[in-house]
């Protein structure tokens, strides 16, 4: 072990001491409590980690920094409930009497902290000047993402009261029936086209009889091919040229396009209910008879965007689980997509959840024309996220700025190409395949939407009604 | 506790297209526990602004207020409110059964607690027999009533109503007044934001009356429009011009009923009466009638709003005995 490991370690056992002491919170014991398991979880990685993979180490500081950052902007310095007991129980004379104390104390701990920090940045390891930050960040996030979490289970009742009467609203409004509906035809029909013999039998006749041609047009095709020019061949006229498995491929594609219109359908129910989910509460005054009462503006657009998130997500799973029972016949076959459809299943409605956060969040304070067509573009621009990364490793005739801002727009937009139904469906794809990415990419998507809900929830506070 | 709502130096700042203007300044207001209090005020005059800054709706510019003893911001505050707003809408979607179970649950309120909670207000706001019916399909008239049954939920100890009755029909107010008159039987606090004078003269036991943000006037009803009527004399028209001319130091307002054939001398104090009646006698007039006059809530609310106007018009020593607490 190096001298730059020794000090994460050290760091942790700081950690696990003046974390608990100066930021145990009044209110939410459950929050120290977690502190104190995560601090065990840690501990135990660095010990099985360690001797494997020194890098691994810098994950000690993680658990702590997920407290650290959380309790230190929310709970403030009348957290201190500890603390202050500390300071009675020292004091002989007793000359804490005063609840300023706790303040006092409070900030001296903040100070203490940071020069504890300051002091680890500067004489830590190489490198720790970049990472610590990095790490309290990160540590930010969870710990909002544990607080969202935390406050949709303890106060279940108004949250779901509230997420519950968006769905039965929701399920009432005409174009998400009709957008459902749509959704749902599209699967239907592209799948049906090839267990309906009536329906198959004479667009396969017409492809057979374009299939001299699509021979012809092969042959050709091999010529420009020698000749390195474009074949312009399409590759469904191909696929009834040749073998089953052109076939086989070809009726997964119609599969896939059937997903790919009824996500398309599902993503404009999460624009047409997100737009107005809580703004056009606030324009009919529903929202008057809703805060008096006692349910806090957070729980209130928890509760909305849980009700949004809940009917997408009903709306996908229904089309998936039909999408599912079209797969089925051809399960154990080679291009069997069942497990693709599982993994869309899992993934897509934290993808949806995400989109109507992020629509949600902009209505609050943007007209809902302008809220709608930035949530497309992020919509949009968040699928082509990766092509945003590689842009940022491009040479732009030496101008690294743009570098910075291709990356700093990949770090912005979610991360939504890993959920894209092409790549999910795509029979070739491996991506998958390795749980690691996929625990990695829900893990990411959750902390995303966490950012996303805490932004809504501080910008609606800050509103007059 | 001894305000159930205590109003302190509350103000209200917005920026307009000519710049900064005050909708509420420096309000200092308290309602008592047990009162009707009602809040009197001309279309933008900062009633609702108020209301909903004492709600936590509105962040106030500065000031602060107390509900109940305690913080709005506070959960356990807010179960023991109700509130109607003047501009609202509820969930078009749902039955008035489904709708106030909804706002029961808000509360906390669960299973059997929760449906005879429902019950109780269906009951007290008289919507037995409409419980099954969505909201879309009913009369502003029993929307309104939804309304006041979803203010009532909980039982709330303080219910604030901004302008219930605001375009009801007049049976319609009528029966949304008796509603009110069932509540405030109940010992409920109870404040109201209102237009309809008539309502709050029959209901409220105090009332206050804002203008351009700042309070005009607060006190008892019944005080401040015994004051302010004064007493009314009655005589044979004798020479006008002679006894206009006598009277003219005295405060006082002349009203020719023609008709009948005399003169009528307001005056606001019946001090004066002995004095007025020499120099009438003294022109050759015969006393008819002398009685105190109650102003009603309409003329003490106009002359509050609008001092200029001419029926307004008094002395300044007798300005001071006008209108209970002046603010």
């Amino acid at each position: 072990m190096n001298a730059g490991e020794r000090h994460e370690v050290g760091e942790f056992s700081w950690g696990s001491y003046l974390g608990f002491l100066y930021f145990f919170p009044r209110r939410l014991y459950l929050a120290g409590l977690m502190h104190i398991i995560l601090l065990g979880i840690a501990f135990v990685v660095i010990l099985f980690v360690r001797s494997r993979n020194a890098e691994m180490v810098k994950w000690a500081v993680f658990p702590f920094s997920i407290i650290e950052i959380g309790l230190l902007t929310y709970y403030g310095f009348k957290a201190n409930r500890l603390s202050w007991k500390y300071c009675k129980w020292k004091s002989p004379y007793n000359f804490i009497s005063s609840n300023n104390v706790w303040d006092v104390f409070g900030r001296l701990a903040v100070v203490f902290r940071v020069l504890n920090v300051i002091g680890y940045v500067f004489l830590g390891r190489p490198g720790g000047v970049k990472a610590y930050p990095e790490w309290l960040i990160i540590g930010g996030i969870v710990f909002y993402a544990i607080l969202i979490m935390l406050t949709i289970i303890r106060s279940r009742g108004p949250i779901w009261a509230v997420a519950l009467n968006t769905l039965k609203e929701s399920f009432s409004k005409l174009e998400v029936v009709i957008l459902f509906l749509i959704s749902m035809v599209f699967i239907i029909l592209f799948n049906s086209f090839w267990h309906v013999p009536a329906v198959r039998e004479p667009v396969l006749q017409f492809f057979e009889k374009s299939q001299e041609a699509a021979k012809i047009a092969q042959g050709r095709a091999g010529n420009l091919e020698e000749e390195g020019q474009p074949t312009g061949v399409r590759s469904d006229e191909a696929a009834f040229s040749g073998s089953g498995y052109e076939k086989t491929l070809f009726r997964l594609r119609l599969q896939v396009a059937a997903f790919l219109f009824g996500e398309f359908f599902i993503a404009l129910i999460c624009f047409t209910l997100s737009i107005f989910l809580v703004r056009g509460e606030i324009q009919g005054g529903v929202v008057l008879t809703v805060l008096p009462k006692p349910i806090g503006r957070g729980e209130y657009i928890l509760g909305k965007i849980l009700g949004g998130w809940i009917i997408a997500a009903v709306c996908f799973e229904v089309m998936a689980i039909v999408s599912l029972g079209f797969a089925i016949p051809y399960h154990g076959q080679t291009l069997d997509n069942i497990p693709n459809i599982l993994h869309a299943m899992l993934l897509m409605p934290i993808k949806f959840g995400i989109l109507i956060a992020l629509i949600t969040y902009f209505s609050l304070w943007l007209p809902e024309a302008v809220a709608g067509f930035i949530g497309l573009v992020i919509f949009i621009a968040g699928h082509m996220s990766e092509y945003l990364l590689d842009l940022a490793t491009d040479d732009f005739a030496g101008i690294p700025i743009l570098n910075q801002s291709f990356k700093a727009i990949h770090v912005l937009l979610p991360n939504l190409s890993w959920v894209f139904s092409t790549e999910i469906l795509d029979p070739n794809a491996t991506r998958f395949v390795s749980i690691g990415p996929l625990i990695e990419w829900v893990f990411w998507a959750l902390l995303y939407f966490a950012v996303i809900a805490t932004l809504t929830v501080s910008t609606f506070r800050k509103q007059s009604l | 506790m001894k305000h159930f709502i205590e109003i302190e130096n509350l103000t209200k700042e917005y920026r307009g297209s000519g710049g900064w203007f005050r909708a509420v300044d420096s309000l200092d207001l308290q309602v008592e526990a047990g009162e009707v209090f009602a809040f009197l005020g001309r279309n933008g005059a900062g009633k609702t602004t108020t209301i909903k800054m004492l709600l936590g709706l509105t962040i106030p510019t500065y000031g602060r207020s107390h509900i109940l003893g305690g913080d709005v911001k506070n959960p356990k505050i807010r179960k023991r409110v109700g509130f109607l707003p003047e501009e609202h809408s509820f969930y078009p979607h749902l039955t008035v059964r489904e709708v106030l179970s909804f706002y029961g649950n808000l509360f906390g309120l669960r299973g059997k607690v929760l449906r005879k909670s429902v019950d109780e207000v269906i009951d007290l706001t008289g919507l037995r027999g409409k419980t099954g019916e969505k909201l879309r399909n009913l009369s502003k008239g029993l929307v309104q009533r939804v309304g006041l049954a979803q203010a009532l939920i909980n039982d709330p100890d303080l219910l604030i109503l901004d302008e219930p009755s605001s375009g009801l029909d007049p049976v319609g107010v009528r029966e949304f007044r008796d509603a009110v008159g069932r509540i405030k039987e109940r010992n409920k606090t109870i404040f109201l934001n209102s237009h309809q004078l008539s309502e709050v003269e029959k209901l409220a036991d105090r009332i206050g009356i804002i203008d351009q943000g700042k309070l005009l006037r607060t006190g008892h009803l019944n005080e401040l429009l015994a004051g302010e009527g004064g007493v009314e004399v009655k005589v044979t028209r004798p020479d006008d011009s002679a006894v206009r001319e006598k009277l003219a130091g005295m405060s006082l307002r002349f009203v020719e009923d023609i008709e009948a054939g005399a003169l009528i001398l307001h005056m606001s104090d019946e001090e004066s009466v002995p004095e007025v009646m020499a120099i009438v006698r003294a022109v050759g007039g015969k006393l008819l009638s002398v009685q105190p006059k109650r102003a009603t809530l309409e003329q003490f609310f106009i002359c509050a709003v609008e001092e200029s106007r001419e029926e307004c018009r008094v002395d300044d020593a007798s300005k001071g005995k006008r209108g209970g607490e002046k603010k």
